[in-house]
C-alpha cells in the first residue's frame, strides 16, 4: 500500500485491488462515514482511490482533541488490512465452516424428514378433536 | 478529484446508479445535483442551495456511497 497523501485536512489512499479487494474497500468505508466524508474514485482500473476527510476537524468544548486526518487515514489502513484478512479467511475456511454448520444441525435432527402421520396416540387424538 | 470539487465522476464499480438517484432525491431540498453520463459511470456536479450546510456535499457522497455500499453488499 502507497502511503496516504495528506493535503491540509484530507488524505487520498490509493489502494490497489490485487491487495485489497472491493468488498473490503467498500466495508471499511462503510465504517468510516461516521467520522469522515468519503469519495471512492477508480482513476485506472485495479486502482481505487479513496478521499478522506475529517467530519469533526475542529476542537470544540465536547471534543477537545479531535482526530487529525493523518491518525484517520492510520485507522482506515488498519481496519482494511482486518477487512481483507476476513474476507480471506471466510473464503479459505469456507467449506470446512459448511461442514460444522450441517453436522451441527444434523446432530440437533432438524434436517431430518417429519415422521409421516401423528406421533399422538388415538386417544389423544379423540379427545382433542372432542374439546374442539 | 478530491472533496474539494463540486463534480464528481462516480464509477458504477463503485456506486450503483439507482442509489445516487435516490440520494439526489433525498436531498433535493438541500442542494441541486447535475447528472451526465460518462465512461463507466455518471458524473454528478453537486450545487448547494442557500442556507445548506457547509458540508452538504461531502454528506451527499456519503449517502449515496453508503446507499450503494448496502446494495452490493446485500448481492453478494
Amino acid at each position: 500500500m502507497q502511503p496516504p497523501t495528506i493535503d491540509n485536512d484530507q488524505a487520498l489512499l490509493p489502494l490497489d485491488e490485487t491487495i485489497y479487494s472491493r468488498d473490503a474497500v467498500l466495508r471499511t468505508c462503510y465504517w468510516f462515514t461516521d467520522r469522515c466524508y468519503v469519495f471512492i474514485s477508480r482513476p485506472d482500473k485495479g486502482i481505487l482511490q479513496v478521499s478522506l476527510r475529517a467530519k469533526d476537524s475542529k476542537a470544540t468544548l465536547e471534543n477537545p482533541n479531535p482526530l487529525t486526518i493523518g491518525i484517520l487515514a492510520g485507522e482506515f489502513q488498519n481496519y482494511l488490512l482486518d477487512q481483507q484478512l476476513r474476507i480471506d479467511i471466510e473464503q479459505q475456511t469456507r467449506e470446512l465452516r459448511g461442514l460444522l454448520i450441517a453436522k451441527a444441525f444434523s446432530e440437533a435432527g432438524v434436517m431430518d424428514d417429519p415422521v409421516p402421520g401423528d406421533a399422538r396416540d388415538p386417544v389423544q387424538i379423540s379427545e382433542s378433536r372432542q374439546i374442539v | 478529484m478530491t472533496l474539494s470539487d463540486r463534480t464528481f465522476e462516480l464509477s458504477d464499480y463503485v456506486y450503483a446508479t439507482d442509489a445516487v438517484t435516490r440520494a439526489i432525491e433525498i436531498f433535493s431540498g438541500h442542494c441541486t445535483v447535475v447528472v451526465a453520463d460518462v465512461d463507466h459511470g455518471i458524473a454528478v456536479t453537486v450545487e448547494p442551495l442557500p442556507g445548506a450546510p457547509t458540508m452538504i456535499t461531502g454528506e451527499f457522497l456519503n449517502y449515496a456511497l453508503n446507499l450503494s455500499i448496502e446494495q452490493h453488499l446485500s448481492e453478494a
